[in-house]
């Protein structure tokens, strides 16, 4: 079978890959958000193009009797394809780059692969939270049937941490349970780090203790956009076909042109789990 | 172990590999002249005993990373008297405890040293071996029988015999280096075996050339070294195909000839060939199936998460 990443045909050593796959994966690790939040579904390879997506109905409650009689089981109320969508970013290899490498002795410069790198995690983290119009593909804050409230004015001291245990409330009366966890914008984010009213600690580690799931900061949603979650893979996840990897496209002018790409779908099976922040609450 | 330390003793060993092998064939070639009795067999003792270094030299040239030396070393064929012979083999026997005594000062391996000194135990019983008999070889030699010198036929039979002779020793040769360049065990113990039917094939020619008058030639074949084990299987059945016709047709001329006992000694190792031909076309099919396992596993890397879940991980690690 042909290598698709097209490696052992490209003019680079084994060592040289191992330079731009550390780099590059330890980059994205860095970057990625939403992965702090989902569950991995995979890897399923990169030749399969949709995975199917069940939307599981809401559960009636556990049962409790003498004899074990029937029960509403939990069932699938809906299945759709969702396609695996391939994102990536381009770099180009500079030859003089490798050849200083090779000809010195020196470590092999990856800045433009981190640099991939950083864009494909923020690509990625883009689709899960946005979602894809083009491609029609929701995200988490785009999801129907999410649960939303209102974003109140977090310039106020304490207030950030009263809507994010507000948004909990909303997402445990439905009867969601924790972890919880909250991804929010770099400005809504940035008011977190105050200190809470009269006490010693900021208001993110109080946030924290609420959402035992993790406060994360997010750079590709919006200006006062946020969003918190019941976590569990009942509720959605990340299906991965190939994870993260550099492939060899071409070489051109003595460069050589590289790709760091996946191919990933969001699942949302239960968007009652999502709760989104929203001004006004819509 | 340093690098320069380990081609220095692969390079020695590969030295006494070939004096190994150059030891075998000329007791072989010696054995076949002196027939069947019981200096013969004595002469087969130690060239059996040769083989079996050999073997266990190669086997330490894999471990160090080295490919089976193949090389044979210069003989000293004696003749046309057995004591001649047995003289030669006397000193190839001095020779080889030269080497040895030599090699274990060469070589800081303590594991080779040891190998070393055991072979050379050999080397030095073996030569008191072949005074003994070169004595009894000398008392015997007035003993007279005219040689047979063979006929014209004769003589276009063992040129075709040592063409047998020749094919076996090749495939003796290919068979043995497979048998250690495999990482295979079930092709490994096959080719081992197969090796040791070709060498009693030769046999089997030699004493007929011998008993027609004739000198057995021993010069291989060309040998196939493959890479790869479906390479190796790929060279074998096509050598044991190839074999096999060609024995056939011989069936027929010494048949056509009226030499039922050359067509019956052909007809016998052509069944053998049939058997090796079977058991690497089968050998084949799982080397073949054992590669798709492999590219199964392949596939599975490929598949391997590589930045995978994050889940509940802090940010800014």
């Amino acid at each position: 079978m042909s290598d698709y990443l097209m490696r052992d045909g490209a003019p680079l050593t084994e060592a040289e890959w191992e330079s731009i796959d550390s780099t590059v994966v330890a980059v994205a690790k860095q970057h990625l958000v939403g992965r702090r939040v989902l569950h991995i579904f995979g890897p399923l390879g990169a030749g399969i193009q949709s995975v199917p997506n069940e939307r599981l109905a809401p559960p009636s409650p556990g049962a409790i009797s003498f004899d074990g009689s029937d029960d509403a089981a939990i069932e699938v109320a809906g299945r759709e394809q969702t396609p695996l969508l391939v994102v990536h970013k381009d770099f180009c290899l500079n030859w003089r780059t490798l050849e200083t490498s090779r000809q010195m002795g020196l470590p092999l410069d990856t800045g433009a692969a981190a640099a991939a790198a950083a864009v494909t995690a923020r690509a990625e983290d883009r689709l899960i939270f946005l979602g894809d119009q083009e491609a029609g593909v929701e995200g988490l804050l785009t999801a129907k049937g999410r649960r939303t409230l209102a974003l109140s004015d977090w310039s106020e001291c304490g207030s950030a941490f009263d809507n994010l245990v507000n948004a909990v409330a909303v997402l445990s009366g439905a009867g969601y349970t924790p972890p919880y966890a909250a991804v929010l914008s770099p400005d809504l984010f940035a008011c977190l780090l105050r200190v809470y009213k009269d006490s010693d600690t900021l208001e993110l580690t109080h946030a924290k203790e609420a959402l035992t799931g993790g406060v994360y900061e997010c750079p590709v949603l919006g200006q006062k956009q946020g969003v918190v979650l019941a976590l569990g893979r009942q509720h959605f996840d990340l299906a991965v076909g190939q994870d993260l990897a550099t492939a060899y496209l071409e070489s051109r002018n003595l460069n050589h042109y590289l790709r760091v790409m996946e191919t990933i779908a969001l699942r949302i099976k239960d968007p009652g789990a999502i709760c989104a922040l929203t001004k006004g609450g819509k | 172990m340093t690098d320069e330390q380990r081609q220095a003793d692969l390079q020695l060993l590969a030295e006494l590999a070939a004096g190994e092998h150059a030891a075998i064939v000329q007791y072989m070639i010696h054995r076949f002249y002196s027939g069947e009795g019981e200096i013969g067999c004595e002469i087969e003792e130690v060239a059996r005993r040769e083989m079996v270094h050999w073997k266990w030299l190669n086997e330490r040239i894999v471990q160090l990373g080295g490919s089976p030396a193949l090389e044979r070393g210069e003989m000293m064929i004696g003749g046309p008297s057995l004591v001649d012979m047995i003289r030669k083999d006397v000193e190839l026997e001095e020779h080889c405890i030269q080497e040895y005594t030599a090699a274990i000062e060469r070589t800081s391996n303590e594991v080779l040293k040891r190998q070393f000194r055991m072979h050379l135990a050999d080397e030095q019983r073996h030569r008191e071996t072949f005074l003994e008999l070169l004595r009894e070889a000398e008392e015997l030699q007035d003993s007279g029988e005219t040689p047979h010198s063979p006929t014209e036929q004769e003589e276009s039979f063992i040129r075709m015999l040592n063409g047998n002779v020749g094919h076996e020793y090749g495939a003796v040769l290919q068979y043995l280096h497979q048998s250690h360049a495999t990482k295979d065990i079930e092709v490994s113990r096959a080719t081992l075996n197969a090796a040791i039917d070709e060498m009693k094939h030769i046999s089997w020619f030699a004493d007929a050339v011998v008993g027609m008058g004739g000198d057995p030639v021993m010069e291989p074949a060309e040998v196939v070294r493959a890479d790869t084990d479906e390479g190796r299987m790929q060279a074998n059945i096509q050598d044991e195909a190839h074999a096999r016709q060609m024995y056939a047709e011989q069936i027929a001329r010494f048949k056509e000839a009226g030499r039922e006992d050359l067509a019956e000694l052909v007809a016998f190792v052509r069944d053998q060939e049939t058997f090796h031909l079977e058991d690497f076309q089968h050998l084949l099919e799982q080397v073949k199936e054992a590669g798709d396992i492999q590219a199964s596993e392949e596939e599975v890397r490929k598949l391997r998460l590589t930045v995978g879940s994050l889940f509940g991980e802090p940010q800014g690690h």
